[in-house]
């Protein structure tokens, strides 16, 4: 009976290619691309918002009209001798507190606060309200922040509901990338479509778009399960002109989408395609079992 | 309108490797120092260092080639976007693979929903006897494909830490780090799978330390 080695590693065989890895590395170079601005920026922009926010809150506050002290006109500044406990037996009587001799009793905390009108007099110019301050613009690239940092699930939420179909209309090719990658990261895949469709349909001369086909042909296929959507986007990715070391991957996969799809003619001669263009392909062995399925 | 730089993250398909004794000198740490002043070569040094490992151990441990791709991209991404927090630069692989870890259990219990719900359109291209070496005798496969089956009935945690011991052949202490848990917890963990594991599948044995 045969044993397996301990690591079982060394059983195995090696599971990146040159293709894979170079792919994976375009996309984390697309993803650095497309980093949101540096935290320096980011500093120089909320830091005066925020200050700015805060200072129209304390205007606001300091500006709404208070209920003063009941009774007189007094404008009894809070003695705050008064605030000791009532309910504190005391052996030494407690210090007289300091108010105006119109203070009818000494004001408790919660309702120390300046007479209103003098209040008025001292700073007549103050609105009674603060502005509206616009919130700064950030959530745009907040999304794309979390993105930066591979937060997916975060950056989706962000964008809300509907907010990856609702975003595809006015994005730039990066974004759509990027919205590609958080609905499909963050478990959304069929999310993923539109972006890619639109970089497809619309940035046709880009020449990220073979790439955007190949990768909504893959979507299509392992997370959809549409077979026959994905040799439509698989056929454009080939027919855009893919590197070398995506054309393999663009080829195996259309022999898997055509067998999915029922296409049983169609998927061998894609294999064909596939092995005369690779004729020692990695994928060749497992390709034979796609044809080959009744 | 064409991007300014069309071909950048296609280039390392076509960049002709860079000479062997240059890389082994670089160090992790002269990388790291050189990702955080910057320098794209290096990134891209340290990307072509320990992809293989990250993206092998994720194939292995999720079983499905896109997936892994999918894992490992993020783990690179994460890990660059903060390697300014990291602490020992030359801890890089196992940081870097503690993250990537941690984003296969996410994805691991992910889709352990999306299975109950019937939802789950993962493929499964990567079982451990599919990996197996072209060499390798019928039976050692067999016991493969006995492997990944009893693999795939324990508990995540349970079956990444014995994993991580026993298939990627990684210390003790590296699979407590990895797994973000205390020596004793990842001891206890791989006993139980190994128990549950040794009773099926014939594997050498090992001297694990109680």
């Amino acid at each position: 009976m045969s044993e397996l080695p301990v690591p079982v590693k060394t059983a195995l065989r090696e599971t990146t290619t040159s293709t894979s890895v170079a792919r994976m590395w375009g996309r984390i170079e697309a993803r650095g691309r497309m980093r949101a601005p540096s935290s320096g920026v980011r500093r120089w922009v909320l830091v005066p918002a925020i200050a700015l926010v805060a200072s129209a809150a304390i205007a606001f506050v300091s500006s709404m009209p208070r209920h003063g002290a009941p009774g007189s006109g007094s404008h009894a500044i809070p003695a705050l001798p008064a605030l000791t406990p009532r309910s504190t037996p005391s052996i030494t009587p407690p210090p007289a507190p300091i108010t105006q001799p119109t203070g009818p009793r000494p004001i408790p905390v919660h309702e120390a606060v300046i007479d209103p009108a003098s209040h008025m007099e001292r700073a007549p110019a103050r609105p009674k309200a603060a502005p509206p301050v616009p919130a700064p613009a950030e959530t745009h690239e907040t999304w794309r922040e979390l993105a930066a940092r591979g937060q997916n699930d975060q950056a989706y939420a962000e964008l809300g509901r509907d907010g990856i179909v609702s975003a595809v209309s006015s994005a730039s090719v990066d974004d759509l990338f990027a919205l590609a990658d958080v609905a499909r990261l963050s478990g959304h895949a069929a999310e993923a479509v539109p972006p890619l469709q639109r970089i497809v349909s619309e940035h046709r001369t880009d020449v990220r778009t073979p790439l955007a086909a190949l990768t909504l042909g893959r979507v299509q296929l392992r997370s959809l399960g549409v077979p026959g959507d994905a040799v439509r986007s698989l056929d454009t990715a080939i027919a855009l002109g893919l590197p070398a070391g995506l054309a393999e991957d663009a080829d195996a996969l259309l022999v898997e989408a055509c067998s999915r799809a029922g296409q049983r003619e169609r998927a061998r001669t894609a294999y064909e395609t596939y092995v005369r263009a690779f004729p020692a392909g990695s994928k060749r062995t497992n390709l034979e079992r796609w044809v080959a399925q009744p | 309108m064409p991007s300014p730089s069309p071909r950048a993250n296609l280039s390392l398909v076509r960049t002709a490797p860079r000479p062997a004794v240059e890389k082994e000198v670089e160090t992790d740490s002269v990388l790291v120092a050189g990702v955080l002043a910057g320098d794209r070569r290096c990134k891209k040094d340290l990307y072509l260092k320990h992809v293989g490992y990250i993206a092998g151990m994720c194939t292995r441990l999720l079983r499905s080639v896109d997936a892994s791709e999918d894992v490992t991209q993020e783990a690179f991404a994460q890990g660059f976007a903060n390697v300014g927090s990291l602490r020992e630069p030359e801890a890089f692989r196992s940081w870097l693979a503690a993250i990537a870890v941690n984003q296969v259990r996410r994805r691991l219990s992910r889709q352990r929903w999306l299975h109950f719900f019937g939802l789950d359109r993962s493929l499964d291209d990567a079982s451990l006897d599919d990996l197996a070496r072209e060499d390798l005798s019928v039976e050692a496969r067999s016991e493969l494909a006995l492997l990944d089956a009893v693999l795939r009935q324990l508990p995540d945690h349970q079956r990444v830490a014995w994993m991580l011991r026993h298939v990627e052949g990684e210390p003790l202490e590296a699979v407590a780090a990895t797994c973000e848990c205390s020596l004793a917890t990842a001891k206890r963990w791989i006993a139980a799978a190994d128990k549950r594991i040794r009773l099926e599948v014939s594997i050498a044995p090992t001297e694990e330390p109680s």
